[in-house]
């Protein structure tokens, strides 16, 4: 009796799964050169949960840059179709998709947080999938030729513009602040200990941290005189606060900041403790490039006049704008019976790519890493403004 | 020493903002029994409409007075949530619906205020600007207020519940529904004026919150609720000068374990030592004998 | 088997598995919120062998048993002094203890996580393999002197104690069962995901699991059985407007089921009815043959 329940349950269940699989499943297309009536781009972001106000703006992007691409006549003749994922910032979610996607997808898109991308970066390696995410340099030699970075190299860059601030300036003794819950700037971290002479020691900024006031002291007992900000918006713009009205520093200028804080809101926070405060973010919100200048103003548009301040919308349109450049130079074909050899020469093309122009001018992949300028921006009357360092 | 001094004042003035959140727990366990993890959120709700008003129509008492609507009508409405529960006496599934109900609020401010991004206050709505500075020793007048408000209001409520007869009415009823209920206590009306209460306290806390911080943001509630819940427990549950002591104790250990120890540790150190404590004294640090 | 439904299928284990440990304190009166944390460690245990030392699958799930079974012990001893809200509440506690000291241990990956977990093609069959397995336990468990034992300590626990029953050391072992159960379901949860983090063994994962508990129902095992994979395809199987609800559906369904249909879904009598269509079903095959 007990085993005939056992079954009903079980085959109860299997039905379930069986009824989800049949939605799930899309339909092959046919056509002349090119085998799909739309190329149906997988891209995967944490559109809601905690970082959903990088990830919709991310795939707003994309969406932004497959829309401009169609006006253009699509790709090879054929639309693009934004397919979204919305990981919410969780891994679980995101290697359901990753899974979902590894048996039939050309390519993946996404998606903006290191967890996710560290989980799926297996599955896309042992797949053969190319994808582009936001990934740390480890990673890429690690997955490599399958995976690229869709932002500049966060430690390489960090680590330069770090170097060329404190020579600029002269300073003796650097802590840096930073969230010990993200793996990419704990990696960072290790880094500048090694290589940075002036590194006297860290400062673990816990997440949702309400007082940043002890953390700032505890910075100034290192004896400090600059500081480095990595951790998230909240928390970096409230140490910033602190260290300011404490008197730990003279002037902004000897605090720095990396882009992860440079979100929305550091400016409303800090007030104007932030004056003089360096910065780099990845992108130019004021580049004169015209495509951005566009860009700009449908983003405008689409989210009640803010700007587009947050890099992955750069990346994010530049992945779209490279998949076509790939696509028509390699001649993909998108037919399912030639996914292995498509998939490993849009991964070989795309990892180390020939020169892109993207919406904030030209860029390339070499080994994986994104090879743009990154410009560095210093805070002058509540505004960023793109200085030059010496 | 002066760092040390500068540690000791940021610690009390955290200290009084859990302290405060402590207080409105306490106040809706003394109420219905219920543990309300949804409180903060319900808190930093209030915050979210007030900078919504405010960005709106640029008056900032038109502001406070929406936060104190908001945390009434959330409180008002979440009241008859819990009272199926209460009449079965399910007090460990409130635990769990409170949680649902702090979801769904903080789901509502990421979706519908600034697009998730974080909340930033206007000068004109934190009142108090001033601030001492002594060297690296802050000492603001929003956190003097903070304090001085968390002993004001906790002596009204403790004086309301204790002394006057709807108090008592209101713990007669969580303490034994089914007893209180053959004295004539009426279990609705009652709880609801507890819950509104609570509402118009939840509110306060967000006035208390856009001074001393000036900011909030949607996860703000998680790490608020789990705190001020174990807090409580820590001080037992219903105590209110306990829940206060030990909220502004904390708020200085945490200060000084942010400090002197690394942040990874701090997290570990401060659940460890808390939980160690409820275990042997399950009634509570403050608790004089047990209640059975 | 398709890799999406794999890995759906193995999730889904995950989350009976987990669930049915936070079922059984359930069954002695207690709301332990600790099941996160020891899957946590179950997790880390497999992973970190499966990694270091190639153990194999199931050798692995032996090692996550075992210290499941130490680590549930531990704070097991503690809670049974407390018990109603302060065991919930801090238990919970017990989760960001975790969390924080694996982030400080260098070997199991730090902040930045444990990569390279093997491979495992077979994973969703052996993982329904688990399933059944300690599916079997459980009921035997829920039907033995024990799990009476439980059943009066939740009713009433003095009058339990009046009937001879040690109800503190019944709440050790409800607990420490309930490890061995949420730690087996993180050493499959670590072979299907593949790279744990401090931060996935979350407070979120909580509510998943409390969801799902309080969803099904929580008077019996059979409940979860339905609710985890209803639960887990809103995020997975429907259309995206309504995953982009999905938070709210879980939370509001939460709310609606506590407070009108206190037992969840699948109630005791709903089983019981079952079991006597079955039953009545067999024996009329058996009278005609």
């Amino acid at each position: 009796m007990k085993k005939v329940l056992a079954l009903v349950v079980a085959a109860l269940m299997l039905a379930s799964l069986m009824a989800g699989t049949v939605l799930a499943e899309e339909p092959a297309a046919e056509g002349g050169e090119v085998a799909v009536s739309e190329w149906e781009i997988p891209v995967l972001s944490a559109i809601t949960g905690p970082v959903s106000f990088v990830g919709e703006p991310a795939i707003w992007a994309a969406n932004y840059a497959a829309e401009k691409i169609n006006a253009e006549g699509g790709i090879e003749g054929v639309p693009v179709k934004i397919v979204p994922y919305d990981t919410e910032f969780d891994p679980q979610k995101g290697m359901q998709y990753i899974t979902q996607l590894q048996d039939t997808a050309l390519f993946i898109g996404g998606c903006v947080a290191a967890p996710v991308c560290e989980a799926e970066a297996q599955i896309l390696y042992e797949e053969h999938i190319p994808n582009i995410g936001s990934y740390v340099s480890t990673a890429l030699d690690e997955y490599a030729p399958y995976i690229c970075a869709y932002m500049g190299d966060s430690e390489i860059l960090d680590l330069e513009l770090c170097k060329q601030w404190l020579e600029a300036k002269g300073y003796e003794k650097l802590v840096m602040f930073y969230s010990p819950d993200d793996t990419a700037q704990a990696a960072t971290v290790e880094r500048f200990a090694q290589e940075v002479p002036q590194y006297v020691g860290a400062v673990e900024v816990p997440t949702g941290t309400i007082d940043c006031g002890p953390l700032a002291v505890q910075a100034m007992n290192m004896g400090a005189d600059a500081f480095w900000l990595g951790c998230r918006t909240d928390e970096a713009a409230k140490c910033c606060k602190e260290l300011v009205e404490r008197g730990a520093v003279e002037s902004g200028e000897q605090i720095y900041a990396t882009f992860a804080a440079m979100g929305a809101g550091f400016l409303e926070i800090t007030g104007e403790t932030a004056e003089g405060t360096y910065a780099y973010n990845m992108l130019d919100v004021d580049c004169p490039e015209a495509t951005w200048q566009e860009l700009s103003e449908a983003y405008k548009a689409d989210h009640n006049g803010d700007a587009p301040t947050y890099p992955p919308i750069q990346g994010f349109y530049n992945m779209i704008v490279a998949l076509k450049a790939c696509f028509e130079d390699l001649h993909i074909t998108g037919d399912p019976a030639k996914l292995a050899e498509e998939r490993e020469a849009i991964a070989e093309w795309l990892n180390n790519s020939p020169e892109i122009q993207g919406c904030q001018g030209p860029f390339s992949w070499m080994n994986g890493v994104m090879q743009i300028e990154a410009p560095v921006v210093q805070v002058q009357d509540g505004k960023y403004v793109v200085v030059t360092m010496e | 020493m002066e760092l040390f001094l500068a540690q000791l004042v940021s610690g009390l003035s955290t200290g009084g903002i859990y302290a405060l959140l402590v207080l409105g727990m306490n106040l809706i366990t003394l109420v219905r029994n219920v543990v309300h993890h949804g409180f903060s959120h319900t808190c930093i709700f209030t915050m979210a409409v007030g900078w919504l008003i405010y960005n709106e129509t640029g008056m900032p008492w038109l502001a406070f007075l929406a936060m104190f609507a908001a945390g009434v009508i959330v409180t008002i409405l979440t009241e008859p949530l819990f009272r199926p529960l209460s009449k079965r006496g399910a007090d460990l599934e409130t635990i769990v619906l409170a949680m649902g109900v702090g979801i769904i609020l903080s789901e509502l401010i990421v979706n519908f205020f600034n697009s998730g991004q974080v909340l930033s206050f206007n000068d004109d709505m934190k009142i108090f600007t001033t601030k001492f500075q002594v060297g690296a020793i802050t000492v603001s007048v929003a956190s003097i207020v903070a304090l001085a408000a968390c002993v004001v209001i906790a002596i009204i409520i403790s004086m309301y519940l204790f002394k006057s007869s709807e108090g008592r009415a209101m713990r007669a009823m969580a303490q034994n529904l089914r007893v209180a209920k053959m004295l004539g206590v009426p279990f609705g009306k009652t709880g609801v004026l507890g819950f509104f209460i609570a509402g118009l306290l939840a509110a306060a806390i967000g006035v208390v919150c856009i001074m001393c911080l000036g900011y909030c943001n949607a996860e703000m509630g998680d790490s608020f609720a789990t705190k001020a819940v174990i807090l409580m427990l820590f001080a037992g549950q219903g105590d209110i000068k306990g829940g206060i002591l030990s909220s502004i104790l904390m708020g200085v250990v945490e200060a000084m374990a942010l400090a002197y120890l690394p942040g990874r540790w701090a997290e570990a150190i401060f659940y460890g030592f808390m939980m160690i404590i409820i275990i042997i004294k399950p009634n509570g640090l403050f608790a004089r004998k047990a209640k059975n | 088997m398709s890799s999406g439904l794999a890995y759906f299928i193995t999730l889904v284990v995950v989350y009976i598995l987990v669930v049915w440990g936070a079922l059984i304190p359930f069954r002695a009166g207690l709301l332990y919120n600790g099941t996160v944390y020891v899957m946590a460690i179950g997790g880390y245990t497999a992973g970190f062998l499966s990694k270091t030392i190639g153990l194999n699958f199931w050798l692995c799930i032996i090692a996550a048993i075992i210290t499941g079974l130490i680590f549930g012990f531990i704070p097991a001893l503690g809670f049974s002094r407390t018990n109603g809200i302060v065991t919930a509440i801090s238990s919970m506690a017990l989760i960001f203890i975790i969390q924080s000291i694996i982030k400080n241990i260098s070997f199991l990956g730090g902040t930045r996580g444990l990569r390279g977990i093997q491979k495992v093609p077979a994973l969703p069959w052996f993982a329904l393999i688990i399933l059944v397995v300690f599916g079997a336990f459980l009921y035997r468990l829920f039907n033995s002197r024990i799990g009476r034992a439980w059943e009066a300590i939740a009713t009433d626990p003095q009058m339990a104690q009046t009937l001879g029953v040690d109800t503190k050391r019944m709440t050790i072992v409800a607990l420490t069962l309930s490890s061995v159960f949420a730690a087996v379901g993180g050493a499959v949860f670590a072979f299907n995901i593949r790279v744990i983090y401090p931060g996935t063994f979350s407070f979120t994962f909580l509510l998943n699991v409390m969801t799902m508990l309080f969803v099904g129902g929580r008077f019996t095992q059979w409940g979860v059985i339905i609710s985890a994979p209803l639960l887990w395809s809103i995020n997975v199987y429907m259309p995206e407007s309504v995953q982009k609800l999905s938070n709210y559906i879980f939370a509001g369904l939460l709310i609606i089921v506590l407070m009108l249909r206190p037992e969840g879904l699948v109630t005791r009598k709903m089983v019981l009815q079952i079991k006597k269509f079955f039953t009545g079903l067999f024996h009329r095959n058996t009278e005609t043959a």
